[in-house]
């Protein structure tokens, strides 16, 4: 673990979430409107994560994003942004071919489980004494989908102070997402040194 | 000598009516008055029996409809349809994401006509299908008052040259929200702009069109600003007043709009290994 490294594209996220979330005009020109999208703003496909649809649905998801990707890139996982990016665009899109009664969508979630699936996956490649965590992230996040999907919920929308449905299938592409950019990174390396995804420690800047 | 002292008193008589008239000039004020109001609208005739509104039902999504309320009068010159409908459609753009709004229309003005009433706005349900409209009001005045400098109009150059006009705007834009089935008032909000400014004499009127527009922008920017704010206020209050406001949401309404939520299982697992992670790697 690395100590004092700045936690910035993760910080950079959940800035712009939060300034999203808190100037509602931009929101209104991010958010996932299908609509929209059909009519050629296909920005939107990407930044309509970084939208929200209720203090508590930011809360947490701004949350929970701050915690994992503060951890991941305390421990040298770089390059965090890339897959950020690629989850956000992979969510849109998986959104907008799959799910056409959704009309809106909006929520960092699904790229909250892209962080969980890679930090985890990059905890196993290390080999340390806490393989047994990552795995136990990994059948987590496995249970948590599944779930979902044959509950067709979440519990905070299942509270009903919530005025949207939940969608799985963020949390799903998410998954698939990380999955595909560490094996790709495996291959490719280009989001750490060798098949790691983490920078060494006697690495230069 | 007579003829002397008479010609003197008549100098003076003539230069004191030339004062008088000077500053008579330069306290003269002129004014511009514009405004619609939702009242004169909705409420034309006094002789009328009040209009009892009943408790509102709010099928989610909401289908909603924004329009200037008509005015009876004299009409501003700025405030044209074509910036109308920019403004309204700044105010639809703006509550477009909400997901418990299923459309905004924007209302051209000839579809309300003065002092229609609710009896127009049932016209207008009909006509757009909308359930709830924002009725968008304003007053504005405009103050011109001639200062000092406008002594140099006497010199014709000074009229084309000395900023001598001071001008004064002051505009309310004031927002309205009903739902037009049971004519209860749900919120609404105000947005206020003042501009002071000064014009030469030939180019005044010009000036107070540019600050009457500017001041509509900046008055409507503010109203947006508090339209969130009421809207916010709004839902708390229809939170806590259950019996003075139904809320339905629609099977539509509840599939139609997907949020990609953490909940309390992905805050315990995130808490967990990232908690975990962190405690485990630093001692290592």
């Amino acid at each position: 673990m690395k100590s004092g490294k700045v936690p910035a594209w993760t910080l950079l996220l959940c800035g712009t979430a939060a300034l999203v979330h808190f100037v509602p005009a931009i929101g209104s020109a991010l958010i996932y409107d299908r609509a929209a999208i059909e009519s050629g703003q296909v920005w939107r496909l990407v930044t309509g994560s970084l939208v929200h649809l209720s203090p508590r649905h930011f809360t947490y998801d701004a949350l929970a994003l701050f915690l994992v990707g503060m951890v991941a890139e305390l421990r040298g996982i770089r390059n965090l942004g890339m897959l950020y990016l690629t989850a956000a665009l992979a969510i849109g899109v998986a959104i907008f071919q799959c799910a056409p009664e959704l009309k809106l969508f909006a929520g960092l979630s699904g790229i909250v489980t892209a962080t969980v699936v890679f930090l985890c996956l990059d905890g196993l490649s290390e080999g340390d004494d806490l393989r047994w965590l990552w795995w136990g992230g990994l059948f987590s996040v496995a249970l948590k989908i599944l779930l979902e999907f044959s509950l067709d919920t979440s519990w905070l929308v299942a509270s009903g102070d919530e005025a949207f449905v939940a969608v799985p299938l963020s949390h799903l592409v998410g998954a698939g997402t990380a999955l595909t950019m560490y094996s790709s990174a495996r291959h490719l390396r280009f989001l750490g040194q060798g098949h790691r995804m983490h920078s060494s420690e006697g690495e230069a800047c | 000598m007579s003829i002397n002292v008479r010609r003197t008193l008549l100098g003076r008589a003539l230069a004191s009516i030339c004062v008088i008239l000077v500053v008579a000039a330069c306290a003269t004020v002129h004014e511009r008055h514009n405004s619609a109001s939702v009242v004169d609208f909705l409420y034309p005739d006094t002789k009328d029996p009040v209009v009892t509104p009943s408790v509102p039902v709010l099928a989610l999504p909401l289908r909603v409809g924004i329009a200037f309320v008509p005015n009876g009068g004299y009409a501003s010159p700025v405030l044209t349809e074509q910036r109308k409908m920019d403004l309204m459609q700044q105010v639809a753009d703006h509550f477009r994401k909400y997901p418990y709004v299923k459309s905004i229309e924007v209302i051209p003005s000839p579809y309300l006509r003065p002092k229609g009433g609710f009896a127009n706005l049932d016209q207008v349900r009909t006509m757009y299908g909308v359930d709830v409209i924002a009725l968008v009001s304003y007053d504005q005045v405009q103050f011109t008052d001639e200062g000092l400098l406008s002594l140099t109009y006497w010199t014709i150059v000074g009229a084309y040259v000395v900023p001598g006009e001071k001008n004064d705007t002051q505009t309310m834009l004031d927002t309205v929200v009903f739902d037009i089935k049971s004519r209860k008032m749900l919120f609404r909000a105000p947005g206020t702009d003042r501009v002071s400014g000064r014009a030469t004499l030939v180019n005044a009127s010009e000036q107070l069109r540019t600050d009457s527009g500017n001041s509509f922008d900046a008055a409507a920017k503010q109203m947006i600003e508090n339209l969130d704010q009421q809207l916010a206020l709004f839902k708390d209050k229809v939170k806590e007043h259950p019996d003075e406001y139904q809320v339905v949401r629609t099977a539509e309404y509840q599939q139609s709009t997907g949020g990609g939520s953490v909940d309390g299982y992905w805050l315990a697992l995130v808490g967990a290994v990232g908690g975990t992670a962190l405690l485990l790697g630093r001692r290592q």
